[in-house]
Parts: C-alpha cells; sequence; structure tokens
C-alpha cells in the first residue's frame, strides 16, 4: 500500500451557524480516481472546495480537523492558498473559460506559475491539449475565441487549463453535467487515461458514471461520509443500510 | 439593510450636515446691508474664482478617479459583505451620489466668493473630490459586482493570487463599464466648471454684448464636452453585456 497522498481526518465544516459537514476522515492514494456520490446538498461541493482551499472565499466559512497533503497540513504554514490551488486543481460544473483565446486560456495557468520562455509555453500548450485530447481539435484555431467550441470541449479545454498549471491532485466537479450521451464518456476516457499522471478526485451524482470511471467510492449523506472503499464494494456489497438504499435506486 | 444599521447611518449623516452647518456660521462673516454694498466690502477674493480653470482641474480630476476605482475594487474584493464598516460607507456614498450637481456648484461659489476656505485650490480640491468620488465608486463598484463569480473562482482554481484574479480578469472585464461612469463624472464635473465660470465673469466683468458673447463662447465650449461626455458614457453603458 502507498502511502496517502491525501490524509482528512475528523474534518468539521460550517458556514455560519449551519454545519455542513460532520466528522469525515478519508485517505486518498496517489494515482487513483476517488468517486464522491450522494444526493444533491449532501456537502459534495463543499468537501472538494475544502481540499484545494475555495473556501476560504467564503467570509463566513469555518473548519475544524486537519487535513495533511503529502505529510504537511494543507492550511498551514507551508501553503499559501494559491499554492494549494495550484497543485489541486480543479474543473467546474460548467466550463467556465477566459475571456481570451484559446492558447491564452491554457498558457495563464502556465504564465502564474513562472514560466515566461515562448517556446516552453508552447510546449506546454501543446502537451495540455493533448492530454485533454483536444489537440488535434483546435490545433490550427488557437489563437481564436473558445465560444465557439462545443461544450464538451470547452471542458476539455478547462481540463487543460487545470493541467497546465501542473497539479498533483486534480478535481472534477461534476464535470459531465452539461454534456450530452455523446460527449460523457470521452469526458470519462480523459480522465481514466489521466490518472497515470495525477490523482483524480470526481464529484457526481451519477451512480452509474461512478461506478464506470472511479476506483475508490465515497458515498456521502447529509453532510457525513457514510461510507467510502473500494468501487466494487460499494457497489456489490455495501455495508452501511443508506449506501445500499442509494446504490440500489431507493434512496436519492 | 436591517432598521439599526439605517438608523445608525441617518444619523451619521445628521451629524455630518450639522457639522458642516456651524463651520459655516462660525466662519460666515455676514455682509451689512446698506446702500453702499459692493462686492469689494465683502473682500470678494476675485481673482480666486478665475484661477479655477478647466486645466487646474484636471490632475485633481485624474487623482479623484483613480482614488474612486481603488475604493471601489476594495470594497468589492476585499470588505465581505456581512462587514459593518461597508455597512456603514456604501449608504454614505449613495448618498453623497445622490446629490445634484448645481448643488456642489454653489458649494464651490461659496467656497471662493466668501474665502471659507484661505486657499483656492484646497477648495477646488474639496469639491472635485466630493462631486467625483461616490459616483465613480458606485458606478465602478457596479461593474465589478457585475463580473460572474465564476470567473473568479476559476482564476483562483489555477493557482492565482487576489492581485492576479483583479488585475488579469477582473478589471479587463468591468473595464468598459467603469469608463464609463468615469465618462458620466467627468461631464458632471464639467458642468458644475462651466456654472463656476459663469459666475466668475460675471462678478469680474460689466455685462455688455461683448461680455455676453464671451460667455456664450466659453460656456458653450464645455457644454460640447459636457453632451459629448455624456454620450460616450451612456454609449458605453449600453454596450455592456452580462460578463461571463
Amino acid at each position: 500500500m502507498m502511502d496517502p497522498i491525501l490524509k482528512v481526518n475528523d474534518l468539521n465544516v460550517w458556514f455560519g451557524s449551519r454545519h455542513i459537514l460532520r466528522n469525515l476522515s478519508f485517505d486518498l492514494e496517489p494515482n487513483q480516481v476517488t468517486a464522491f456520490i450522494g444526493p444533491s446538498h449532501c456537502g459534495k461541493t463543499t468537501v472538494i472546495r475544502c481540499l484545494n482551499r475555495l473556501n476560504d472565499l467564503q467570509a463566513d466559512y469555518r473548519h475544524t480537523g486537519v487535513i495533511l497533503f503529502n505529510g504537511e497540513n494543507l492550511y498551514g504554514r507551508k501553503y499559501k492558498t494559491e499554492d494549494v490551488a495550484r497543485k489541486i486543481s480543479m474543473v467546474f460544473e460548467k466550463p467556465i473559460l477566459f475571456k481570451q483565446t484559446i492558447y491564452e486560456n491554457v498558457a495563464y495557468s502556465a504564465k502564474i506559475r513562472g514560466i515566461k520562455q515562448v517556446s516552453q509555453m508552447d510546449n506546454i500548450v501543446e502537451e495540455c491539449l493533448m492530454k485533454a485530447q483536444l489537440w488535434y481539435e483546435v490545433q490550427d484555431r488557437l489563437h481564436t475565441d473558445p465560444n465557439f467550441l462545443s461544450i464538451g470541449q470547452q471542458q476539455q479545454l478547462c481540463i487543460a487549463r487545470a493541467l497546465a498549471c501542473d497539479p498533483e491532485i486534480l478535481i472534477f466537479d461534476e464535470p459531465c453535467a452539461q454534456l450530452d450521451a455523446t460527449e460523457t464518456p470521452k469526458l470519462e476516457t480523459i480522465i481514466q487515461t489521466l490518472k497515470q499522471q495525477v490523482t483524480i478526485i470526481f464529484v457526481t451524482n451519477k451512480r452509474r458514471q461512478a461506478a464506470r470511471v472511479s476506483d475508490v467510492a465515497g458515498f456521502l449523506y447529509n453532510g457525513e461520509l457514510v461510507e467510502i472503499g473500494k468501487t466494487e464494494q460499494i457497489f456489490t456489497t455495501p455495508t452501511d443500510n443508506r449506501t445500499e438504499n442509494y446504490v440500489t435506486g431507493r434512496l436519492g | 439593510m436591517d432598521k439599526p444599521k439605517l438608523l445608525f447611518n441617518l444619523i451619521a449623516v445628521l451629524i455630518l450636515i450639522i457639522v458642516l452647518i456651524v463651520y459655516l456660521i462660525l466662519t460666515f462673516k455676514v455682509p451689512t446691508v446698506d446702500s453702499e454694498f459692493s462686492f469689494e466690502r465683502m473682500s470678494v477674493n476675485r481673482t480666486n474664482l478665475l484661477k479655477v480653470r478647466l486645466l487646474w482641474m484636471l490632475p485633481v480630476l485624474f487623482v479623484s478617479i483613480v482614488l474612486s476605482i481603488v475604493l471601489a475594487i476594495v470594497i468589492e474584493e476585499w470588505i465581505p459583505t456581512t462587514n459593518l464598516i461597508r455597512g456603514i460607507i456604501l449608504p454614505q456614498i449613495a448618498i453623497l451620489s445622490g446629490i445634484p450637481s448645481i448643488v456642489y456648484g454653489i458649494l464651490a461659489i461659496y467656497f471662493l466668493v466668501f474665502n471659507l476656505i484661505s486657499s483656492s485650490y484646497t477648495s477646488l480640491v474639496i469639491i472635485v473630490f466630493l462631486l467625483v468620488i461616490p459616483i465613480t465608486t458606485l458606478s465602478a463598484q457596479d461593474a465589478i459586482r457585475n463580473v460572474d463569480n465564476s470567473i473568479r473562482h476559476a482564476a483562483y482554481a489555477v493557482g492565482a493570487t487576489k492581485w492576479q484574479v483583479i488585475f488579469d480578469h477582473v478589471l479587463p472585464l468591468s473595464l468598459i463599464e467603469i469608463l464609463g461612469g468615469v465618462c458620466y463624472t467627468i461631464s458632471r464635473a464639467l458642468s458644475v466648471a462651466a456654472f463656476c465660470i459663469l459666475v466668475s465673469i460675471i462678478l469680474e466683468s460689466p455685462i455688455n454684448r461683448q461680455t455676453v458673447v464671451y460667455i456664450i463662447y466659453n460656456i458653450g465650449i464645455i457644454l460640447v464636452l459636457v453632451l459629448l461626455f455624456s454620450l460616450i458614457s451612456s454609449l458605453l453603458k449600453q454596450n455592456t453585456v452580462k460578463k461571463m
């Protein structure tokens, strides 16, 4: 068994007086796809936004518990907020693109981590678009507006942008929520190929998708992590009653 | 806004107004009205008014516009919505921006003619600040708030610092709308200046055909500028769509 890349211990999260997450503890191993499943408003997005510290933007956010990333406290003195966001990058539900060209969108995250040479930048952009399986579709129009791409391609561009900041963990927050049936499998194959290089956390409320894509699955219900384990185990022989109800479709 | 905050703000504004009135009463030299009433006896400083030229206004205008954009950024990006300071500052800005510009013009005349403040430049600075900062801040704030939050989150998610988010994404996206607000305030400031210049010419020289032509010429140029700026501002504001 490998050392866990991320250790979460007894995480509690409040927004104002609302207690969103209760006593979460789990470990993530590197180069695996971890899926968090659960009905909506169960705290899936809050969990992942704790991991890349996007929750810090909320004024009334507070948490207890420890998150260790490579053995260091994620909220400690060693990591700045922007370093955390760079190491643990994120793809959102909607494809959010900057008002720039395709090239600049990808190059922006490389620029932020301090890459200035044009040739190096070109290489990074090509490599990242290649990894996101978008290079052959856009290589002749790199300097055009990305809004003309389809939603699926825009989401791929977002993946390329997230990869360009050289992350160790890549978070997907319901990436297929706006995609249609033909684009979803493509994204799933991208996720499958990406897991050789990065650790992937995947949030979805589609049970079957989680079963297809993930190695490890965690079931969240009302802010509690009911169960986490190998995907086959969660989907075939869950130990908790609620997990079984959810997986079989009787709940949520 | 909840009631205690509203009450607090009203009291703050009232105190401000009272302080201003007391100051004016204390410093105001009441001219004795008699048959020989003249501006000479009121110790009018005529040259003060004429010193106030449009060129003098430009650096002050520039500084106040930059100041108000900075203020808007600070308010929108650093002060959270639940903060008490925000609840105190914002209504004051809104109240100040609601005052018609002619009031500031009259205030300018008071300041300059009656020498309430010793230096004409200081009074100019005060008036331009009062005139420009509230409105520019308010419109810049609107522009910054119109930038979709998801853009900020996306930029944070690739590791941008707060400054990078502001300068690379928020400001470029809101720039046109901010400029619209700036043009609007410039047109307001110019119209106040036109009023002041009109008064200064009337005070300075006898009214005859030549003076009237001079007035029409000077004020006309300024009015054309005012119209131009307000036109540009409305065009800029109309062209801003929801930024995403």
